[in-house]
This record gives C-alpha cells, sequence and structure tokens, in this order.
C-alpha cells in the first residue's frame, strides 16, 4: 500500500513538473517570437534610430532603403536593427 | 553628483506636476511634485493603482495620520512605477528601443553620455552591449517635493486641536520622510522654524559618513540674505542644505516674493562670490551641532548646488547662467505647460495658455494667502468666482480648506476666499461706514481672493477625466510672465531641443532678456507702490520704498556692468539693453525724488 501511495506521489509529481515546465516553455516561445520580429522591421527602425542619432530626436526620418539581402543572417529584429542603425547613421552624416 | 540634463522642471501648481517624475524621470530630468493637496494625490493613486493593476487600499479621512499616509503612499508608487518604466527603458528586450533612443537623443549636445553612446554605436549597434552599458551609465531623474512651508494649517478631531506634527507641512514631510524615495524636499515661501526644527527628527536627513543623504533639502529663495540666515537655522538642527535653488523675486510662476527689489543678476552674482564662504559658515555651525548630537560627521566637506530658475527662454539665456554664475541647473517652468508628455493641464486650459499674451499675464492680488500671485485672466476659477460676485454671494465654499489659515474670526482658521470669511469680512466693512469710494476700494481687496488651493489643482482631475463634484471644474493657472512668448504644444523633445539650441519654440522675436523682462516687472510693481504711497504712506513704507529703489538701482548699475563687459553672449541686443538700462536708472532717479517729496508733504 505504502509503495503505491509514494508511486502515485510520484507520477503525480512527475506530471506536475512535466506540465509546468512545458507551459513555462511555451510562454516563453510564445514571448521571444512575439520579439523575434523580422529583419527588415528591424531594419527600418534601426535606420531611422541611426538617423536621429545623427539629425536629433526630431527629425522625420526618410523612407529606409531596401533593407540587404543577407544570406548568412539570421531573420532577427535584432540583427537588422543593428545593420540599420549603421546605415541610418551614415546616411545622416 | 553630475547631472544628466542642465535644467530642471521645477513645481507648479499643485496639480501640474503632480505626477511629471512619471512621465519624465526616465529620461534622466529632475521634477518636483507639490504635497498640498493630499486629496488630490489619493484620487491620482487609485488611478495610477487602476491602471497598472497595483493593489490599492483607499486611506480615507478617518484613518489617523491620513495626511501623511496618502503622501507616503502615492510617492513609493510614483517611485516604484518610475523605476519600473527606467528598467524597462535601459532593458532592450522589447522590440522598440524608442525610448533608449529619445533617452539619448534628448541629452544636450555636450553630453559625455552622448558621446559615449555614439562611440559604442559607432562600428554596430549591440543590443547586449548597449543594454550592459545603459546599465551602467543612464541615471533616472530626481523625484522631487515640494512643501509650502507656511502652507501649514493647524488639524482638529473632535473639535481638538492636534498635536502640531499634524499640521499640513509637518505631516506632509512626515510623508515624504517616510516614503522609499532617494531625493530631495524643497522648502519653499518661507522659513517655518518649527517646521525645521521637526525635520531633525528623521535620519534620512541627516548624512552618512561619506556625506551622503538618503534624502536631501533644498532651499527655494530671491536672495543671499535669507540663504544664508535659513541655512544656518538648519544646520543648527544637525541639517545641511543641498541646494540653494534661487528664484527671480517676481519673473516667475504662482506666488512671488518682491524681496526688496533685488535682482536676479545680482543676486546670482552674490552666491557665486560667496560660494564658499557660505559653505564655510553653514558647514562649521553643522558639524557643532552634529557633534552635540552624537551623530554621525562626515569625513570630507559638505557641498551644496546653486541653482536658478525664473524667466528663463532661451538656450543663450541658459548657458549664460550656467557660465557667468557657475550654476548647477537652471530652472525651466512655465514653458513646460505647453508640454503634455510633461506636464497635467486640461485641454481648454492648454489651449487658453497658448493663446496667452502678455496682456492676459499678471501679477494679481487673487491668493488668499495674500502673496502677490502670477496668474491667468479670464481662468475658469476667475469666472467661477466673479459668477458668485454677480449673484451677490461672494467667496467660495472652500471645499479643501488648505489655506484656511486666517484667525480672525475663527480660532480653527479660515481661507480668505472663502465665503464665510468674506461674508464676516464684508459685515465688518459695513459697519465702518466709510466713503462709497474707500468702501469700493475695501470691498474689492476682499473679494478678489480666489480658491486657489482647489483651482490649482482641478486641471489634473479634469485631464484624467476624474469625479469634480466636490472641486468644482473651475481651474487656476498661475504661469510666469514667459509664458507669453511660446504659442503652441510641444513635444518633451521639442523641449529640450529648445532648451539646448537645436531648435527653437519662442514663437516672437521680440521676447525681451530674462533680465530686463525682470527689470520692467519689478520697475511697474514699484511704480504700483508709488501709486498707494501717494494715497498713504507711513514710515515703515517709506523704508520700504527708499531701499526697494536702492536695490534697483544698484541692479542697474550691475547690469551695465555686465553689458558692457559681456563677451560671446547677447551681442545683437547689447547697444538695446544698455539703452534700456539707461532709461530705467533716470526713471529711478525720479523714483527716489518723488519718494523725498512724498515725504515731505506728508511731513
Amino acid at each position: 500500500m505504502k509503495r503505491l501511495v509514494l508511486a502515485v506521489l510520484i507520477a503525480i509529481g512527475v506530471t506536475f513538473l512535466v506540465t509546468y515546465t512545458y507551459n513555462q516553455s511555451q510562454q516563453e516561445t510564445a514571448t521571444e517570437s512575439k520579439l523575434l520580429l523580422t529583419f527588415k522591421e528591424g531594419w527600418r527602425d534601426g535606420y531611422c534610430a541611426g538617423w536621429k542619432i545623427e539629425k536629433g530626436e526630431n527629425a522625420d526620418c526618410p523612407t529606409a532603403p531596401e533593407a540587404p539581402v543577407c544570406d548568412d543572417c539570421s531573420n532577427t529584429y535584432k540583427l537588422g536593427f543593428s545593420k540599420g542603425f549603421k546605415a541610418g547613421r551614415n546616411s545622416a552624416q | 553628483m553630475k547631472k544628466t540634463h542642465s535644467f530642471h522642471i521645477p513645481v507648479m501648481g499643485i496639480g501640474f506636476t503632480i505626477d511629471t517624475p512619471l512621465k519624465v524621470a526616465q529620461y534622466g530630468m529632475d521634477s518636483v511634485i507639490s504635497l498640498v493637496d493630499d486629496i488630490l494625490l489619493e484620487k491620482l493613486r487609485k488611478m495610477y493603482s487602476d491602471k497598472f493593476e497595483v493593489p490599492y487600499n483607499e486611506i480615507t479621512d478617518k484613518i489617523d495620520d491620513f495626511r501623511a499616509k496618502r503622501i507616503t503612499s502615492y510617492l513609493n508608487l510614483i517611485s516604484d512605477l518610475a523605476d519600473k518604466k527606467f528598467e524597462s527603458l535601459k532593458n532592450l528586450t522589447s522590440k522598440k528601443s524608442d525610448e533608449m533612443m529619445a533617452y539619448i537623443n534628448m541629452l544636450p549636445n555636450n553630453s559625455k553620455l552622448k558621446a559615449e553612446f555614439k562611440k559604442l554605436t559607432e562600428k554596430e549597434f549591440n543590443f547586449t552591449e548597449v543594454k550592459n552599458w545603459a546599465s551602467k551609465n543612464l541615471v533616472m531623474g530626481s523625484i522631487d517635493v515640494n512643501i509650502m512651508t507656511k502652507v501649514d494649517k493647524d488639524n482638529y478631531k473632535d473639535k481638538e486641536q492636534l498635536p502640531s506634527e499634524y499640521n499640513d507641512a509637518h505631516a506632509a514631510l512626515r510623508g515624504f520622510a517616510n516614503s522609499k524615495l532617494k531625493s530631495s524636499v524643497v522648502l519653499s515661501a518661507g522659513m517655518n522654524p518649527r517646521l525645521y526644527s521637526y525635520m531633525g527628527q528623521f535620519n534620512d536627513f541627516f548624512p552618512n559618513e561619506k556625506g551622503e543623504f538618503n534624502k536631501r533639502i533644498i532651499l527655494k529663495v530671491s536672495d543671499y540674505r535669507s540663504a544664508l540666515i535659513q541655512g544656518k537655522f538648519l544646520a543648527k538642527k544637525g541639517l545641511w542644505v543641498s541646494e540653494y535653488r534661487i528664484e527671480s523675486g517676481l519673473n516667475c510662476g504662482g506666488h512671488a516674493f518682491a524681496t526688496d527689489g533685488y535682482l536676479l543678476g545680482p543676486v546670482l552674482a552674490e552666491f557665486k562670490e560667496n560660494r564658499v564662504a557660505l559653505q564655510e559658515a553653514i558647514q562649521s555651525v553643522l558639524v557643532q551641532e552634529l557633534e552635540n548630537q552624537g551623530k554621525v560627521i562626515p569625513e570630507t566637506a559638505l557641498n551644496f548646488e546653486i541653482t536658478a530658475q525664473g524667466g528663463v527662454g532661451t538656450e543663450e539665456e541658459h548657458n549664460f547662467l550656467l557660465e557667468e554664475y557657475n550654476l548647477d541647473s537652471v530652472g525651466w517652468g512655465s514653458p513646460f505647460l505647453l508640454v503634455p508628455e510633461a506636464t497635467t493641464v486640461d485641454d481648454s486650459t492648454l489651449q487658453k495658455l497658448a493663446k496667452a499674451e502678455e496682456k492676459d499675464l499678471y501679477l494679481s492680488d487673487i491668493s488668499p494667502l495674500g502673496i502677490p500671485f502670477n496668474n491667468l485672466r479670464a481662468n475658469t476659477k476667475d469666472l467661477e468666482k466673479q459668477k458668485n460676485i454677480d449673484k451677490d454671494r461672494p467667496g467660495s465654499a472652500c471645499p479643501k480648506k488648505f489655506v484656511a489659515l486666517n484667525k480672525e474670526f475663527k480660532e480653527t482658521g479660515i481661507c480668505t476666499a472663502s465665503r464665510e470669511y468674506q461674508f464676516l469680512k464684508i459685515k465688518a466693512l459695513e459697519e465702518k461706514e466709510l466713503a462709497p469710494d474707500e468702501h469700493k476700494r475695501e470691498l474689492d481687496k476682499i473679494i478678489v481672493k480666489s480658491c486657489t488651493c482647489v483651482g490649482l489643482g482641478t486641471s489634473a482631475l479634469l485631464a484624467y477625466g476624474l469625479d469634480t463634484k466636490v472641486e468644482g471644474e473651475g481651474v487656476s493657472v498661475c504661469p510666469g510672465p514667459n509664458m507669453a512668448y511660446y504659442s503652441k504644444v510641444m513635444s518633451l523633445s521639442n523641449m529640450t531641443d529648445h532648451i539646448y539650441g537645436r531648435a527653437n519654440m519662442v514663437s516672437r522675436n521680440d521676447r525681451p532678456n530674462l533680465f530686463i523682462k525682470e527689470l520692467h516687472i519689478y520697475m511697474d510693481y514699484l511704480k504700483n507702490k508709488m501709486e498707494d504711497a501717494k494715497v498713504s504712506m507711513n514710515r515703515k513704507e517709506e523704508k520700504y520704498l527708499k531701499t526697494f529703489t536702492t536695490n534697483m538701482k544698484a541692479g542697474v548699475a550691475y547690469y551695465q556692468e555686465l553689458f558692457n563687459g559681456v563677451k560671446n553672449s547677447f551681442e545683437d541686443i547689447k547697444s538695446s539693453v544698455l539703452s534700456e538700462l539707461e532709461k530705467t536708472e533716470a526713471v529711478l532717479n525720479q523714483i527716489q525724488l518723488e519718494i523725498e517729496s512724498l515725504k515731505m508733504v506728508k511731513a
């Protein structure tokens, strides 16, 4: 009987742990996917931010040029931003 | 501590800067919350708690020490919310990095932080690197509070007077002292010895070995003598003033203290000249007192900052003040009323402010405190007052009673803008049976008072769509004369660009230099006093007028020397300023003669 109770408790514990971990990872994935916006969006925002760092917060950003084709780039917002930022600054200077 | 910005946003009215830190502290800007109205603070705490889903328990006026507790709770909430905003700004995980970029872009051009950021991102914008750098280097703006020291009404419970710790200013101070804020309290509107002594009960106002404070004291003054007297008084309680905030006597918003005709320039020069002497004189008193009290004595000399405010309106004036007088910061007030990203003003008032010209801005007698008050003509609170006068029921219902300080008719105090006071006062006036002209003059002096302690907070309620059943919808607003030269609603970055000379938000090209504008206001003030003196003048008034005129003349002489010798500033206005000064000097000579002749007539 004791063994049965112990087995049931362990089973409940394991199920709880697995479910909890799964939920957490699902939530994180959801958040990540929200954050992992496209390279192109990052490029556009970064271009404007780079333009403004040179021209000032109130400057109107010009339309960003087409994002470069980047074969070895991961399709992340951050990378797009970084490249766009540099391009925006260079254009504004 | 080096400031992020070279300007600060002073307290404005009661409600206009009530949540300014929540709007600007994340960009490193210092601003000040008024602690006059705990009812308003509680309403805003409820609103923000709902908005940000923070648990809220109402602090009703049935709870013991409710005023101090409301203030503590509000300040803690603002502190938490501002911290969160700042953390989120530094933490570049969200899609938008706009907030961080706005922080950097709004910095002054010569900012070291800005230069460092540009260097850091020269080759690439590495999110991890930028985040680490931001977390180490970006600083949040200070969430300071303002206490009008003399708005310190006695309070009663079951008709029994409570101890002085429960007086309004005392409770406000306790509310701040018990909060988690690490910031400053601005003590304004003169000296309150009992309040200053009470401050000594809170350890946060005392320095540690390194000379650091959890809570600092800022003293708002209009002249050097006042700074010295108050600084020494506080030092005798073991308290150190960390900043002397010098405000122009008349060229400022709200209550105006004309002093004895001391103009801003000469006052700032006096502070500059005596900075070391002031520090040494006060520190010696402080150390002695800390020793007497058995408190920690700092290992190094304590420092203080000197800042100025009142009528500053261009980058040139801003930089001139910083450099000429070695200031640590310059206060920009009234123009910020047109910046909804920084202050809280209802739409209708905002439009009125944008349209205001010189003729709409005047030094009034409407304040129930009996102090001259810079006012916007035809504000809705004054219109409400006029309606009551027209109905032959002058005075306000006085729902908040924060300035119920007059004890002429009642031991517990009544506000001079209240219906109760005005009724009694008019009755007493009628009993005097004065001649019609004189009666009218005296009557006008009574009914001119406006219910500003309510009106100065109402705009915030209207702006947020909160209940105004008790307060009514009348708004008092108290911009300084400088407001006349700004005529559009601005963004926060418009305003910082203006301050740092990256844009020009002054809508007219006839704005006088700040010193000259102040001089005009003082001259008008003196001329009005002279008119009064022609009706009647006693010895005290005669002495006042003489001192005032002498100090004004000394001020004019100072400016003549300053503008003759100034290099790299004010080049385009130099000659017109000098000719203006010459004219003013002649008028002052004339006034001096008039005072003498008046004296002879009276004799």
